[in-house]
């Protein structure tokens, strides 16, 4: 979709509209109170300068001094317009609960809603984008909340209420006011048909601005070394002028045909009014009755145009918070992952593997009929180039992306029919990037599970990490994450690995970092992979190979088959193999690496 | 210099323009408090039964009239004084835009691209709005309020100005009251934001573990409690917002009152007529706005002076890059580097303690190549910086044809390079724009042949509009090795016949498959044409058959020599010397790369 698009589909108006009404739809009951409040306070403003002709045209033209009615009247007005203002900003206030609280569950919802999103959908989405669409779009929908409750619903009542006040006081004089609101309208209209171009221009000329000042600040080296500085600065120069252009035109528009022309209108509407005042007259004499409508009405013309050009102006701000609100609508249609619905539980954690085909698009395959069975408790090592599919297999035990039937298995059940809750508790994984937050290792590890910190020590001392977290300025209260402790690669993996051990999973999957890591923490994860023997069934990617040395069984994968397959000595003694490659390989690797200064 | 000195200075550049729109904004406020005045007249002529007929049709028409000028006049300075501010806009930002075009890369290391591009945009902006909107507002507030009070007091009644004014300093304050509250809560509110923001960045970044754990349930309850607190602040800040309705409102109806009780009290007595009355009620609803302009005014001050603060040490920055050499074109002789030490200056201008480059030293006669090799950050892409003057060594020095490069202008300098980038750079434009970015008058047949030699001629031409198809940001996307091609491409056309004598390539064929890379090669040796070529590369097939290779550890050239030579080189405890283990290395990677499977 287009991030610049500036008037919305008639479609996309109608998915907008949706939105708005089903999070706010528990709202409903408020809603209609504060409506009816709105019109009481409208009738209220209305009422003051009613009381205000009742003065003048019956006490004060003609003279009749009636303390008590005339302090009746001035005080029932002060009265009147005091507690109109109150209810409003009560009501308004009511209003705006209504629309954070629709904000916020409109929030929640799109919230869970991504989170069950298949993972498929994050491999495709800029995450960027992704968390702009929760917040950012959210927030415009807040601000088109704002704008239609507050000042559309409460601009459109006053103007309804001002009317019927009118019409009550002299229907005439009311009809001629009335010809203000197709006046405005007219203007607004006019105005948005002739401004449109300037302004869509404006706006994609503001976007080729910005994008020409990031483009040349992150291409400077090279702008400067091909010598064409001066070349890009008039570019820019020349885009700058273009613009400037534009905005005049835009504001040609604005200045004939809006706040001028509105007062303008005004000033007429005074005209008019008294015209045919003066009209009226010609006959007989000025009915001291009609002075004080005359006075009320000047009052009233102020309180019509008002809302009248808040209901117009919003709409162009409108405008955008409903392309907004439709990309959150598209993306709470988009298809979450299907919610696994078995009931099956993982048992001692065998795994198997029958016949796996696999590829992440249709004509593109990553897997080419695999063949494993792993028994409960052994050590698995997997190894292959990049691009062999070692991660593949790995996301499809995770339940990632949907594997075909009948071929992947967990102690004899289907993968895909293993109750959700079980599964995440039985398999666990160590990913090759681990993911810290910004909080204390103690929190890092736990992940917000409900957890002691018996067991979390615990887990941290099964995955050999305890050591070093003590280490740390604050033991486990150290923050780490961003802001934090920096820690090297290996800590992280050693870190991620307490936390898949603290949930006690019955299968550990372990996708290692390929950045090098030292000696002393590559020992620990051995250990610490090694006392896991015979209680939890792990496999391994490795790309250190003598992680899984000791491996009951290495399998090497080869642009996405299994090549070769056996314990370690027995690789080793394929003349030409790939794993004896790859051991020479890293072998010489490491060599390379402790020559020469650190 | 201050903000108030800039807008000052530009007032004063463009002070025919402010000079006019002042004179319009005098005549439209002097008008403006004439037509309440103007009605009150006629309601009082209308009463008495003295404005009947042609009278009262001269009166309306006058009153149009005066709404007439007054459009006009509103249409004219809007027109005249906004796009003045406008212009403002333009100058800074092609000032702001000129200066960076000047800066080494020294200004760029400190500073953040976010940072620069907000520079660009919403500070400019904040600055033209204190010039525009800002010095129109508070001009056109002061002047509507001195005069309509100075109407309603000395025009009408000072009695009943005096008295229905009683209520507005109260309504003044309290918008300053609300201002205050309204700032605290907006900040609040976009604190709560920023939270809620970075939670869902960071959760969405680590979704894979989320899911890994099942801790979307935990996840969302947490999501919840910051929507919530989000949710809170915004309605506080929505409520300070709110507040000032009521602040007008309340004012108003007040002071209507008290107009209609007291003036009708002076009416009862004749001083005062029902149409000065009405004039009364007009002059009201005026006030309103420069009490509004007062604090908008002074926010938006506020943001231009906080706008200029970060603008302004941006443009006066002194320049990084120095540019004294007097020589203008460059003589291609042997290029010649000598005990080159070199540190990266830390974020706070001091030195680095480890050293990029560690006492090199090379001779490379014109027309040879040189392949460099070694680890990553052993200082080779350091060493084209520093060829390239886009930094200075702190020790030794470099010669080319016998003269320094320091000697040489920039110019010159830049003139005699083409450089190919580790990142390669494409800006939104064609790719025949592109390729021909330091020869733009270049004719297509050349660029044609340059991109053939880089072997991307077929890609370019199965394009949607061949060399005229648009790439970049918002052009089509090229895969990472069309990029790179590309990028060839323009240090080719650079330094084709009578271009540019030295050739730098810095990794530039990492995303290239090695039997195309193996063509562009053969290709860059075949059209020699006498250039010198340093080849910078992680793959050893890459530089086989240069002249010369060196390898380049830790910032000094430990290995020196051909191919072949460097094959058979042997360390003093017997080991094979790094460039003949890496070969082997390589040889097996891809051996392992190639093995028999489907190819994608």
């Amino acid at each position: 979709m287009n991030p610049d698009k500036a008037t919305p589909e008639p479609d996309e108006r109608r998915a907008a509209l949706a939105l708005l009404l089903r999070s706010a739809a528990p709202d409903r009951a408020v809603l209609r109170g504060a409506l009816l409040w709105l019109v009481l306070a409208a009738g209220l403003e209305a009422l003051g300068p009613v009381l205000g002709k009742a003065f003048i045209d019956r006490h004060l033209l003609p003279h009749r001094a009636d303390l008590a009615a005339i302090t009746g009247l001035l005080g029932g007005a002060l009265a009147a317009g005091w507690l109109a203002n109150a209810i409003r900003y009560g009501q308004l206030l009511r209003l705006a609960g209504v629309a954070m609280r629709s904000v916020q569950r409109l929030r929640e919802s799109v919230y869970g809603h991504v989170l069950r999103l298949p993972m498929a959908f994050f491999d495709r989405a800029i995450t960027g984008q992704l968390v702009s669409r929760v917040t950012n779009d959210t927030e415009a929908v807040k601000a088109l909340y704002v704008q239609l409750l507050f000042v559309m619903l409460d601009s459109v009542i006053m103007l309804l209420v001002m009317m019927v006040t009118m019409a009550l006081l002299n229907w005439r004089l009311m009809l001629i006011v009335a010809l203000l609101v197709p006046a405005v309208f007219g203007i607004v209209w006019l105005y948005q048909r002739l401004s449109a171009p300037a302004v869509a221009r404006t706006r994609a000329l503001r976007s080729e601005i910005n994008a020409q000042a990031a483009e040349s600040i992150a291409g400077m080296a090279v702008i400067q070394a091909s010598g064409a500085a001066d070349r890009f600065a008039q570019r820019f120069a020349d885009t700058n002028q273009a613009h400037f252009d534009s905005r005049r035109a835009e504001l040609r528009a604005n200045a004939w045909l809006l706040r001028p022309a509105l007062d303008f209108l005004n000033v007429a509407m005074l005209a008019a009014l008294i015209g045919v005042y003066g009209l009226r007259e010609q006959g007989g004499a000025l009915d001291a009755l009609e002075v004080g409508v005359l006075y009320a009405f000047v009052s009233y013309i102020a309180r019509v145009v008002e809302p009248l050009i808040q209901i117009t102006m919003q709409f162009s701000q409108l405008q955008q918070a409903v392309v907004a609100a439709a990309r959150v609508n598209t993306l709470l249609h988009e298809p979450a992952a299907p919610a696994a619905s078995g009931h099956g539980r993982v048992g001692a954690g065998a795994i198997t593997v029958r016949d796996l085909h696999f590829g992440y698009q249709p004509g593109r395959p990553v897997l080419h009929g695999l063949d494993l069975a792993v028994g409960p408790g052994q050590f698995i090592g997997i190894v292959g180039h990049t691009g062999s599919g070692k991660s593949t297999l790995l996301s499809l035990l995770l339940r990632f992306y949907p594997a075909p039937e009948g071929a992947l298995a967990i102690d004899g059940q289907p993968l895909a029919a293993i109750a959700d809750d079980d599964f995440r508790r039985s398999v666990g994984l160590v990913p090759q990037e681990p993911f810290l937050l910004a909080a204390s290792a103690r929190d890092n590890i736990a992940m917000g599970r409900p957890l002691d910190d018996a067991a979390i020590e615990a887990a941290a001392r099964a995955a050999h990490a305890d050591g070093f977290i003590r280490q740390l300025e604050r033991g486990y209260d150290t923050p780490l994450g961003e802001g934090g402790a920096r820690l090297s690669v290996g800590e992280k993996q050693l870190i991620a690995m307490a936390r898949a051990l603290a949930g006690q999973p019955r299968i550990l999957l372990l996708d290692e970092a390929t950045a090098h890591i030292d000696s002393e923490t590559e020992a620990r994860v051995q250990r610490a992979l090694g006392a896991l023997r015979g209680r939890v069934t792990v496999l391994a990617i490795a790309h250190r190979l003598s992680t899984i040395r000791d491996a009951d069984a290495i399998i090497v994968l080869n642009h996405g088959r299994i090549a070769e397959r056996g314990r370690h000595a027995e690789l080793m003694a394929v003349e030409g193999g790939i794993y004896q490659r790859l051991v020479q390989l890293q072998q010489l690797e490491a060599d390379e690496a402790s020559d020469g200064p650190a | 210099m201050t903000l108030a000195r800039l807008i000052g200075g530009f007032v004063l550049r463009h002070w025919r323009a402010y000079a006019a729109s002042g004179a319009m904004l005098a005549v439209i406020a002097v008008l403006g408090v004439w037509l309440p005045r103007q009605v009150g007249q006629m309601v009082d002529g209308l009463v008495a039964q003295r404005l009947q007929g042609p009278a009262l049709w001269r009166e309306i028409g006058l009153l149009l009239a005066a709404g007439a000028v007054i459009y006009g006049l509103r249409v004219a300075w809007r027109q005249m004084l906004y796009s003045t501010a406008y212009r403002l806009g333009v100058e800074l930002r092609v000032r702001l835009y000129q200066r960076l075009v000047q800066q080494g890369p020294r200004f760029y290391q400190t500073r953040r691209t976010g940072d620069l591009m907000a520079l660009a945009t919403n500070d400019v902006d904040a600055v033209e709005m204190a010039a525009g909107e800002a010095l129109l507002a508070g001009f056109d507030g002061t002047l509507t309020l001195v005069l309509v009070v100075a109407t309603m007091t000395l025009g009408v009644d000072w009695r009943l100005a005096g008295v229905v004014l009683l209520p507005f300093p109260a309504m003044a304050l309290s918008f300053w009251w609300i201002s205050r509250h309204l700032h605290a809560a907006a900040r609040q509110a976009l604190d709560a934001f920023g939270a809620l923001n970075d939670q869902v960045q960071e959760t969405l970044s680590g979704v894979r573990t989320l899911r890994a754990l099942g801790l979307e349930a935990r996840s969302s309850a947490h999501f919840g409690e910051l929507a919530g607190a989000a949710s809170a602040s915004g309605l506080r800040a929505q409520r300070w917002e709110a507040a000032y309705e009521p602040a007008v409102g309340l004012t108003l109806s007040a002071a209507s009152v008290l107009s209609l009780g007291f003036g009708g009290w002076l009416v009862w007595r004749g001083e005062m007529t029902v149409g000065q009355l009405t004039s009364f009620g007009l002059y009201l609803g005026q006030l309103i706005w420069p009490m509004f302009a007062a604090g908008w005014v002074l926010s938006l001050v506020e943001r231009g002076r906080a706008a200029w603060a970060r603008l302004a040490p941006v443009l006066d920055a002194p320049l990084t890059v120095d540019d004294h050499g007097r020589c203008g074109h460059v003589v291609p002789g042997t290029l010649r580097a000598e005990d080159l030490h070199f540190a990266y200056p830390a974020a706070d201008g001091t030195p680095a303690t480890t050293p990029a480059l560690a006492g090199l030293g090379f001779d490379l006669p014109a027309g040879q190549t040189l392949g460099l090799v070694g680890p990553t950050g052993s200082g080779k892409s350091t060493l084209l910086k520093l060829l390239q003057r886009q930094w200075a060594p702190q020790q030794g020095r470099i010669t080319w044809g016998g003269t320094a490069l320091a000697e040489h202008t920039l110019a010159a300098l830049r003139a005699g390079i083409a450089w190919v980038p580790q990142e390669p750079f494409l800006f939104s434009a064609s790719v025949a724009e592109n390729i021909a970015l330091a020869r733009p008058d270049a004719p297509r047949a050349e660029i044609e042949a340059a991109a053939r030699e880089a072997a991307v001629h077929d890609d370019i031409r199965r394009l949607p509009q061949g060399y005229d198809t648009p790439v970049g940001e918002r052009g089509v996307t090229l895969s990472g090795g069309q990029r790179q091609r590309v990028a060839i491409a323009r240090a080719l056309l650079a330094s084709g016949a009578g271009g540019a004598p030295l050739l730098l390539l810095d990794d530039a064929l990492s995303a290239v498959d090695t039997g195309t890379a193996a063509r562009i090669l053969a290709s860059l040796r075949q059209h020699r044409q006498g250039r010198t070529v340093i080849l910078v590369s992680h793959r050893l097939a890459t530089v086989m058959d240069a002249d010369q290779i060196a390898v380049l550890r830790h910032g000094r050239i430990t290995e020196h020599g051909s191919h072949a030579e460097l094959l058979a080189l042997r360390q003093p405890d017997g080991h094979a010397g790094w460039y003949a283990t890496q070969w082997r290395v390589q040889q097996i990677e891809s051996s392992l790369a190639d093995a028999e499977g489907p190819t994608a």
